[in-house]
């Protein structure tokens, strides 16, 4: 999209913006997103230590204390780290190989642009496929029935809302594939990694070593942040454990909105103590991700495919 | 045009005493004549929240109730899908925020919702001394009178009165069981084959094996001590943990809403399923939700016998509005359309005695039930539904005894 | 393996792409099926009756044609206003430097991370406060909040040497703010503009969680009528509902697949 900056030309010391635009601009960062993720941080915090709230009983350590010394917290946040560290993997593994495979992959677009409809599948169907798909009256256990390689919905394994999270975590997987994908493409053409590829075997190198050596380790530098952000958002995902997760332990998202809209309105504080948290965590591994390029505001690779 | 109309009405409705958090005593602004307030009411729009996850309780609200107030109010009436805990944490929030007016105008409630909404003064009323159709519920019947042994006080009107059942297949199991010890022992001969929901419908199977197990079928009438559901809740973990290997995939996960039971009794992974509300095994085979091998019983040891109400948030946009859609929930038509088997098959809060003949004809015409033992019958072994604080530490302790401590 | 031109010239491009394009529409053809019928009892593979139930009911009760009217206009309303704004504040903090640079990174990749529905529990107070809640506007706001940040951190990919070289042209030549947005920064960034617009029209359309806590089930849109349903256990109907939510993407999708570039040339 914009020219690889190799070769840098001064930058105009002038804002092309004028004062106006540059101010309303500020305006608008101001009351759209500072105010607002400002208020949820505070509020979350507040409610968190009793500050605020109709059955508050004033400014307090207990709901922390209650939180941190109860496994609740501790078991959802393992388990949301875990799958969402197994499902980037998987989905970078096989987004890699993929791209590896498949050159044709690498330079057609059209062949991109199929990515596109899995990437636009919202986690709410998905969800709802994974489980008409995979759940033990589902597609799979049927077509088993059929083919004689089960005797009934008994005989099918348990995949769904399952104790190891088999159906969630290959939910997880396919909903990040698409994204590694689309991008390593891109990364590819914009590296020029194949007249690296190129220069490799002309010294003498075997094809796959040269991937190993050069393709793989360029894809994975260019591809670092882009893997934080997948894992962030995997870990995340809510619509996918709420019906594919087992009941406990529950994903952090799904905890915290479970607690904050439950029966036992007492515990309520609990649950702005794991968004708390979770803000926290979301923030810190945002303000790793910031430092980086001094131009674009995001994570996309220094392209060069005009 | 109505809403205008409804206007000043409504803003008189948002005087300083609520905003203050007291919520007692009817407000001035309902206090008008029924005509004024249904002129008032006319042409309005009323939100009504309700559990969503009965489609065809959906299609009833939607399609009938829906067009009778259209054309004897010209009330548009919406629909919000909100549970019991959605429902409480939505109205305290916005206590919290101090919104007035809300969204809500009318919530379908009861038991532990009734009490957490009171708790926190988000109910208005009393109001049901303003409806006119009150006067064919017989308010001293404990069964309607008092909602999880809290008494209404006006706060919210009966819109149904249910029974718990306990649903089975009938080709598969040829002799449901009848004792607790029956119980227990099919499902270890049955391994699998049983399980209840985390929600709603499951928590008050749990409840009548409480008192079953606590031996005393009034143990939770009396206020709840540490003591008591200490003791009492015990044995039910005991219970619990003693089947849980047997239970549907090993007791380690249950069906979050009593809809996922049924579709895994339909899908024939379980052979029992239940419903909070005893008619509702007929109208579910005539669905197809259920197939027709489904039967309903109530079992020997008891089941929890309930009402099912209509409140008005303190917040509700439009009382006037809400007010009139309460009343025709309650009046003989509506429930007697709701009571048919093929609608929805809940029983009626109207008392017999009190209808006209005409109406008590109507009533007793309803097609009997063919896949469940009658009212009277099953009513026999009703069990008066514990305190709203039991089903509290009922879901948490659930949570923390047996969820978490898999 | 390596050879990025030699290896795939002889199977026709077509068919990998048509096969690709098979594989990647089997959830969609299975949901077609699902909702063509009533009913889906075990181990039938087909529903119980295939009368075309909710495709009739679609125009009665279901009331999901009104929850994607509804969802249309709020993602495009969202998507409109937050490219808009998202073109705004990335030019704004496009000359800011250091810390600062590193915090508006920062600013504007949180809510492109954090989960909406997290979000949605934290802000309701406001949204309550404000009187939003339970309203279109609430949801709309909620949208934009993620849409605007979207929006930014694509749009800056827009920025340029050549793009403030343009501008500084046009402003030197007497240009007007508006004949500088007209001559330079909308041909510029046109390109990117379209992606944001769909890509932030689609984050609208597809959200459930700010639905869901901000417009507290007033505001029915196809994701909150889709996981009412799945709650209900209406298989048949749900499908439908999968099915409507996917189309826009599909359409687009296709668009893409047939008007785009073959490859890169």
């Amino acid at each position: 999209m914009r020219p690889n900056s190799g070769g840098q030309t001064p930058r105009p010391t002038t804002f092309a913006a004028g004062t106006g635009e540059r101010l309303l601009g500020w305006l608008l960062l101001l009351v759209v997103l500072i105010l607002p993720l400002c208020w949820m941080v505070g509020y979350a915090m507040a409610c968190s230590f009793g500050g605020i709230g109709l059955l508050s009983e004033g400014w307090t350590l207990q709901h922390w204390q209650l939180a941190l010394s109860g496994n609740r917290l501790w078991r959802s946040l393992l388990l949301s780290s875990l799958l969402a560290g197994c499902s980037t993997s998987l989905a970078w593994l096989i987004a890699l190989w993929l791209v590896i495979r498949s050159p044709r992959l690498r330079t057609d677009r059209r062949l991109q642009a199929v990515w596109l409809l899995p990437l636009s599948v919202p986690q709410v169907v998905l969800a709802f496929l994974a489980s008409v798909i995979l759940s033990r009256g589902g597609v799979l256990s049927r077509l088993c029935w059929w083919l004689g390689l089960s005797d009934g919905v008994a005989g099918f394994p348990v995949l769904v809302q399952d104790r190891f999270s088999i159906g969630l975590l290959a939910a997880m997987t396919v909903a990040s594939v698409p994204l590694p994908v689309l991008f390593m493409t891109r990364v590819w053409r914009a590296a020029r990694i194949d007249d690296y590829l190129m220069v490799a075997c002309a010294l003498g190198a075997a094809p796959g070593f040269a991937v190993r050596r050069v393709a793989i380790p360029m894809l994975w530098r260019r591809s670092r942040s882009l893997l934080l952000l997948l894992l962030l958002w995997n870990f995340s995902v809510w619509e996918l454990p709420l019906l594919l997760g087992q009941q406990s332990p529950r994903m952090l998202s799904v905890l915290i909105q479970q607690s904050s809209g439950q029966f036992v309105l007492d515990e309520r504080p609990q649950a702005f103590v794991y968004a708390a948290i979770y803000l926290l965590l979301a923030g810190g591994v945002v303000w790793k991700l910031s430092a980086g390029s001094e131009r674009g505001l995001g994570t996309m690779p220094e392209s060069g495919d005009g | 045009m109505g809403s205008l109309t409804a206007l000043p009405l409504l803003s008189t409705g948002c005087s300083d005493d609520r905003r203050a958090g007291d919520r007692s005593g009817t407000p001035s602004a309902l206090l008008i004549p029924w005509p004024e307030l249904l002129k008032a009411a006319h042409g309005s729009r009323v939100r009504i929240a309700m559990w969503d996850g009965d489609p065809a309780i959906n299609r009833w609200m939607q399609g009938w109730v829906a067009e009778q107030l259209q054309q004897l109010y010209k009330i548009r009436l919406e629909f919000s899908g909100l549970r019991g805990p959605e429902l409480v944490s939505r109205l305290l929030a916005e206590r919290e925020a101090g919104r007035d007016p809300g969204d809500l105008d009318v919530v379908w409630i009861n038991g532990e919702t009734f009490y957490q909404l009171r708790r926190i003064s988000a109910l208005q009323g009393p109001f049901t001394q303003l409806l006119p159709n009150r006067q064919w519920i017989d308010w001293d019947d404990p069964f309607i009178a008092n909602d999880f042994q809290q008494p209404i006080d006006g706060y919210e009107c009966p819109w149904g009165s249910v029974q718990f059942a306990v649903i089975y297949h009938s080709e598969r199991v040829t002799q449901p069981p009848q004792s607790l010890a029956q119980l227990t022992a099919w499902i270890h001969r049955h391994p699998g084959r049983f399980t209840w929901d985390v929600s709603f419908t499951g928590m008050t199977f749990l409840k009548s094996i409480l008192l079953e197990l606590s031996g005393d079928r009034q143990a939770f009438a009396r206020p709840l001590t540490e003591a008591l559901w200490a003791a009492a809740s015990a044995r039910l973990w005991d219970w619990i943990r003693g089947v849980r290997a047997d239970l549907w995939r090993n007791g380690r996960t249950f069906p979050e809403d009593v809809s996922q039971l049924h579709l895994l009794f339909s899908g024939g992974e379980v052979d029992f399923t239940m419903s909070s509300n005893d008619g509702e095994v007929d109208n579910k085979v005539l669905q197809g939700v259920l197939p027709e091998a489904a039967r309903g019983y109530v079992p020997e040891f008891g089941s929890i016998r309930n009402s099912h109400y209509l409140g008005m948030p303190a917040n509700a946009p439009n009382p006037a509005g809400a007010l009139a859609v309460i009343d025709f929930l309650i009046s003989p038509a509506a429930q007697l359309e709701k009571a048919r088997p093929e609608v929805w098959g809940d029983g009626s809060v109207l008392s017999p005695e009190k209808l006209t003949g005409d109406w008590r004809v109507r009533f007793a015409s309803i097609p009997g039930r063919l896949r469940a033992p009658s009212r009277e019958e099953m009513q026999q072994r009703a069990l008066p539904e514990p305190a709203a604080e039991v089903m509290m530490r009922l879901v948490q302790g659930f949570r923390r005894e047996i969820l978490e401590g898999a | 393996m390596v050879n990025s031109s030699a290896a795939g010239q002889q199977s026709p491009r077509r068919y990998r792409v048509a096969a690709l394009l098979l594989v990647m529409l089997v959830p969609h053809l299975l949901l077609l099926l699902l909702s063509t019928g009533t009913g889906w009892s075990y181990p039938r593979l087909v529903p119980d009756r295939l009368d075309g139930g909710p495709w009739q009911q679609l125009f009665r009760f279901s009331g999901l044609l009104q929850a994607a009217t509804t969802g249309g206009v709020l993602s495009v309303a969202a998507g409109a206003l937050s490219t808009l704004f998202g073109l705004l504040i990335s030019r704004a903090v496009r000359g800011t430097r250091g810390a600062l640079r590193r915090l508006m990174r920062a600013l504007l990749l949180l809510p492109f991370v954090i989960s909406p529905v997290v979000a949605g529990v934290c802000v309701f107070d406001l949204a309550a406060r404000t009187g939003l809640a339970g309203s279109f506007i609430g949801v709309l706001c909620g949208h934009i909040l993620f849409g605007t940040a979207t929006a930014a951190v694509v749009l800056s990919e827009a920025a340029s040497d050549r793009a403030d070289r343009l501008e500084l042209l046009v402003r030197s030549l007497g240009g007007s703010t508006i004949a500088v947005w007209r001559h330079a920064v909308l041909p510029q960034t046109r390109g990117l503009l379209g992606v944001c617009l769909m890509q932030t029209t689609l984050i609208s359309w597809l959200d459930y969680g700010i639905v869901l806590q901000i417009g507290g089930g007033r505001v029915q849109t196809l994701t909150l009528r889709l996981f009412s349903l799945i709650r209900e256990s209406s298989v048949n109907h749900a499908a439908l509902a999968a099915l409507l939510l996917l189309l826009p993407s599909l359409v687009a999708a296709f668009l893409l697949i047939l008007t785009g570039p073959r490859s890169d040339g």
